[in-house]
């Protein structure tokens, strides 16, 4: 008789463990990096940051400047 | 919006990340910053750019030494925008090894509506500027600041959800997939320190100054829809067995209210419901580590009242209106914030002053005489200041008024040329003001709203505002 409660206890006690493994800092991070996507189609641009570099590097290569002037701060991968 | 359009519909395109990422060299610039360049040798290099722009926002293509070759605003449809491509490439080829300087094209939208040409400026002599190659020793770059030390600097990514709970797979669009990144200053940080050490090991509720940063970022959708209302802040914090802080709770943010579009007729609507658990790791006065997943729902509308009736035209064509967009359902975020690396952060001497508290007299009457100088400028023209001042309030939340007010001290001198002028002018350290010049911004006003009128479908208003003006044009020659 005492055999199905124990087995309900540890099946008890293995969820809770799940959860709490779920909800470790490792876990959270591990959830948190699946949500990010590597490649999307707007990465595929490495849009520089520093007009100075950008222009440099337009000199040295011999090629145009392609200027997205947006509002708010173009990091990489920022909102805009 | 625009921004958001552009990645979303110009950007994304196969044949032109190709080709951008291939031909030319990508550049990502601030809009504060090239309405408003700083005075020093990079700035002067952005302000050359900013004296031809037809908006504060839009597209350009530069030679090395950045000279503005063309700005277009938009597109006529999406095969317009490889030709844009070739154009640039033929300008360049034109004027690269030029000498003298050479007059910028502008463009509404390409090829179909073309703006009037920024004249060569004079004052640049027979010899192009060069700017620097590179930053002065010690000197951050203005497109990406040296922050305190011991700032979090975290990334944000959001996604919708599907009906089964599972994020949805699009993800060009920023209604349905989102990254962003912000910084945590140490004033914040102190505070939720402070906090947990007077809890003494009890649960704690975690000071608003800390957790409004990560609520506020965690939404779908571009800028213009962040949301402008915390309704619900019921976050808690408690110790845990390795020392680090578990964060628990739920929250509630709005905006817009999907009724009252602004100047420039954009209206939207905002909801998000959060749960959020996430860990915090605390050192002395500083959070070292920040991690959060927070789940929930949110109804995010978009949409611009002018463009009522142009859905059959391309997305390309109506970039500065953004795209309308209505997304309601589940939707997951996480947070990562981590101590700013050695490069990013201030060296010894450049720490910006911070000042716990609210912002100093001096800078609340430089404000309240920057809305009353805006609020009497054209729409159009007061977007220009209104661009200057993006990206101010981390700052001022971090403490750094002396910084915001450097910033508002030149979109006061920016918004007295405009108001004295009576419309725009060149955008500071761009050269005298030349009389072609000035005949050139006031056709482009014209134009720009002869174009605003036929967008509302007002034909009879449009002929009437041209008539008006070439009126005064023939009497003279009658007289004559």
């Amino acid at each position: 008789m005492r055999t199905p409660i124990t087995l309900l206890a540890l099946a008890l006690l293995a969820g809770l463990a799940r959860a709490a493994d779920d909800s470790s800092p490792k876990a959270l991070r591990e959830r948190v990096a699946a949500l990010r996507v590597e490649k999307v189609a707007w990465r595929n641009i490495p849009w520089k940051s520093c007009l100075l570099e950008g222009l440099a590097e337009a000199r040295s290569t011999g090629k145009p400047a392609i200027l997205w002037v947006f509002i708010d701060r173009p990091v990489d991968d920022g909102r805009c | 919006m625009f921004a958001g359009a552009a990645r979303e519909a110009v950007f994304t395109k196969p044949e032109v990340t190709k080709r951008v990422a291939s031909e030319f060299v990508p550049v990502a610039l601030k809009a504060a910053l090239v309405n408003g360049p700083p005075d020093d040798p990079e700035g002067r290099a952005y302000a050359r750019i900013g004296r031809s722009k037809p908006a504060p926002q839009g597209i350009c293509a530069t030679d090395g030494y950045g000279r503005a070759l063309v700005w277009t605003l938009g597109f006529d449809d999406g095969a317009s925008i490889p030709k844009f491509l070739d154009h640039v490439l033929d300008l360049y080829k034109s004027h690269h090894d030029d000498h003298a300087p050479f007059a910028t094209e502008r463009w509404r939208r390409y090829p179909s509506t073309r703006l009037p040409d920024t004249p060569a400026d004079p004052s640049e002599g027979d010899a192009p500027p060069r700017p620097p190659d590179s930053h002065p020793a010690g000197h951050a770059c203005d497109g990406l600041p040296h922050v305190p030390a011991g700032t979090l600097i975290a990334r944000v990514v959001g996604r919708a959800l599907s009906a089964d709970g599972t994020p949805v797979a699009d993800t060009d669009g920023q209604e349905r997939y989102v990254e962003d990144s912000f910084d945590l200053p140490p004033i914040a940080q102190a505070g939720f320190a402070s906090a947990a050490a007077e809890a003494a090991g009890e649960r704690f509720r975690i000071p608003e100054s800390f957790s409004r940063w990560w609520v506020e970022h965690a939404y779908l959708g571009q800028l213009d829809v962040r949301p402008s209302r915390v309704d619900r802040l019921d976050l808690l914090a408690r110790r845990t067995a390795d020392g680090s802080f578990r964060v628990e709770g739920d929250t509630e943010a709005s905006g817009g209210d999907a009724t009252s579009p602004r100047d420039d007729g954009a209206v939207h609507a905002h909801r998000i419901h959060l749960t959020w658990e996430g860990f915090a790791k605390v050192e002395g006065k500083a959070v070292t580590d920040l991690v959060l997943l927070a789940q929930g729902t949110e109804r995010v509308r978009w949409g611009n009242v002018r463009m009522e009736g142009m859905t059959s035209e391309p997305e390309v064509a109506h970039l500065m209106g953004g795209k309308a967009f209505d997304q309601d359902g589940g939707v997951r975020y996480g947070i990562e914030a981590h101590t700013a690396p050695a490069d990013r952060v201030c060296r010894p001497g450049e720490e910006p002053a911070t000042v716990p508290g609210g912002p100093p007299e001096s800078l609340r009457r430089k404000m309240a005489r920057l809305e009353g100088l805006v609020h009497g400028l054209a729409p159009d023209v007061a977007q220009q200041v209104a661009a200057m001042l993006q990206g101010l309030e981390p700052l001022a939340r971090g403490g750094r008024f002396a910084e915001v007010e450097a910033v508002v001290d030149r979109a006061l001198a920016r918004a007295g040329e405009l108001a004295n002028s009576g419309g725009p002018s060149p955008a500071p350290g761009a050269g005298p003001t030349d009389g072609m010049e000035a005949v050139a911004r006031r056709l482009e006003r014209l134009h720009e709203a002869v174009h605003r009128l036929l967008e509302a479908g007002k034909t009879d208003e449009a002929i009437a505002l041209l008539d008006t003006a070439l009126k005064a044009f023939e009497d003279d020659a009658k007289a004559k």
